[in-house]
């Protein structure tokens, strides 16, 4: 409860800084939006020459990429700022300041910012996804609905753990605002990958989307199966809140374990 | 001349500071390439019969040279103005005995320098073994590269044009943000040109975006006419007359507007 009305401050100092500037924060939500619409558009555009990608239609894919946009969204609402940003607060020396704070630092990132900017994202996920779900006949019974939540949540905890690990890499390199994005961009990181079906992609390349950079059980596992496609290890469609555990556990003690680091460096 | 050498080496030096950031826009490079390649591939896979504007050979040249391209028609005009100007450098700038402009153009050709160097050639090789057709058109290599140097310049004008509009609007990054979205899919780096929708197509035909990365691209990787060839070059050239006419403008206006804050 705490915490919530904490938030809640932070947001309002946040945004009162923000709209000192307001034509910047319009600017910047319109740009937000037709970055993504353009997103879209372009993948209207593909699929205006094809009617298929690897035995998916137009619209079981879209509602495959934003079942993984959502949950992507709402995971950069709180983590992609801050971790985006270590880098630079290490640099510049302004971490210091977060380890004398009275709440744990990673927390206080989190509480202290306010990513606006990715509410254009998330309404335009919702359209498409809605829209796409409405093209297709899924059997929303309660099995499935309740499939369906616990995937989504294990891919919001996926991107929230990667994103962090990336993040935390920070405490050894300083200049890590590259590796975040070479992961975490979603124009040309890896993060991409997951717009498709994995199955377009090598041997070679889905076994990192597996089993190292699990990407692949934060959309197309589950909804492939909840589509009914045929998955060469139909047991795969389950493990996502398994790995979202693992994954949740590593990056925490990997959080903890470069926050020792740093501090007994020194700077 | 020596002071824009320099200018030319503080754009090379800038980019070299940290090598760990070199490997990530590399990798990223690569990550991204294989994703366009494998997303084409499947995509013919699995409309074999499909009639189209651009074949699947052709497709796949297109999207692995338009990548390599990418990495340096990237351009980082728009951020460098727009820092100098809310950091209030920009003053300090303006009163050295050298053109503003041209010392922005000599610090972007270090830097395209570099990146060619570190990019682009390795880029070239990696593709060159990794798919092991050829990829360009040897006979209008050449014409490639003319158009690839015209393209430069287009691209090099319009982000001069909107680092320039900052001169009164301050901060223009949330503008590019806008115009580098339409920018990726207009300019035919992402999708190729010959397969938007009609109504798409007409529009983009009025706009420079496609003579940057689509027109030099199709030049490598499509055999054409000379004629054809000839008429994409001219287009070109018609673009940098405009652009340079409006970027005079712009620099004009700009100077008078001029609001220098901070310092």
């Amino acid at each position: 409860m705490n915490l919530i009305k904490m938030y809640k401050h932070f947001v309002v100092i946040y945004m009162k800084g923000k709209l000192a500037y307001h034509f910047a924060l319009v600017f910047e939500l319109i740009a937000n939006t037709i970055q993504i619409g353009v997103y879209f558009a372009g993948f209207m555009v593909i699929f205006h020459n094809f009617e298929s990608i690897a035995g998916w239609s137009e619209y079981e894919v879209l509602f495959m990429f934003t079942t993984s946009w959502l949950a992507y969204s709402f995971s950069c609402f709180f983590f992609w700022s801050p971790m985006k940003d270590m880098g630079e607060l290490i640099r510049s020396g302004k971490f210091d300041l977060y380890l004398t704070r009275p709440i744990s630092p990673l927390m206080y990132m989190v509480l202290s910012q306010f990513q606006y900017t990715f509410i254009p994202r998330l309404v335009l996920s919702i359209i498409f996804w809605a829209y796409s779900m409405n093209k297709l006949s899924i059997d929303w019974n309660p099995r499935n609905i309740a499939f369906y939540s616990i995937n989504m949540l294990s891919a919001f905890v996926i991107f929230s753990a990667i994103t962090i690990f990336t993040g935390t890499i920070s405490f050894w390199t300083v200049k890590s605002e590259e590796i975040v994005s070479l992961l975490t961009n979603n124009n040309h990181g890896l993060k991409n990958y997951t717009d498709y079906p994995i199955t377009i992609y090598s041997k070679g390349v889905q076994f990192i989307l597996i089993a190292i950079i699990p990407y692949a059980f934060t959309g197309y596992y589950p909804v492939a199966s909840l589509l009914g496609k045929e998955l060469t290890f139909p047991i795969f469609a389950f493990l996502s809140p398994i790995i979202a555990l693992i994954a949740a556990v590593g990056a925490y003690l990997f959080w903890h374990y470069g926050l020792r680091h740093y501090g007994s460096a020194g700077s | 001349m020596r002071k824009y050498i320099d200018y030319m080496k503080i754009g090379i030096k800038e980019h070299m500071v940290y090598s760990s950031s070199i490997w990530a826009t590399f990798l990223s490079k690569i990550v991204y390439l294989y994703m366009q390649f494998a997303l084409w591939n499947a995509l013919f896979a699995s409309n074999a019969e499909k009639n189209l504007a651009l074949n699947h050979e052709e497709t796949i040249r297109y999207i692995i040279v338009a990548t390599v391209l990418s990495t340096i028609m990237e351009c980082n005009v728009i951020g460098w103005i727009n820092s100098e100007i809310q950091t209030g450098n920009i003053a300090n700038q303006l009163i050295r005995p050298m053109d503003f402009r041209t010392m922005i153009f000599s610090k972007h050709f270090g830097t395209t320098l570099i990146k060619t160097v570190l990019y682009c050639i390795p880029l070239c090789v990696v593709t060159g073994v990794a798919f092991h057709k050829p990829i360009v058109c040897d006979g209008q290599l050449g014409f490639g590269f003319v158009s690839i140097i015209l393209a430069f310049i287009i691209q090099f004008l319009y982000s001069l044009i909107i680092g320039l509009m900052a001169f009164w609007l301050i901060v223009t990054w949330p503008l590019n943000m806008l115009l580098a979205a339409i920018y990726k899919l207009l300019s035919g780096s992402w999708i190729p040109v010959a397969m938007f929708p009609d109504l798409l197509g007409k529009i983009n035909a009025f706009l420079p975006f496609r003579a940057i990365y689509s027109i030099p691209v199709t030049i490598i990787t499509t055999p054409m006419s000379q004629e054809n060839i000839l008429r994409n070059l001219i287009v070109q050239i018609v673009w940098i007359v405009i652009l340079y006419i409006v970027m005079t403008v712009t620099w004009r206006i700009g100077k008078k507007k001029l609001i220098v804050q901070g310092g």
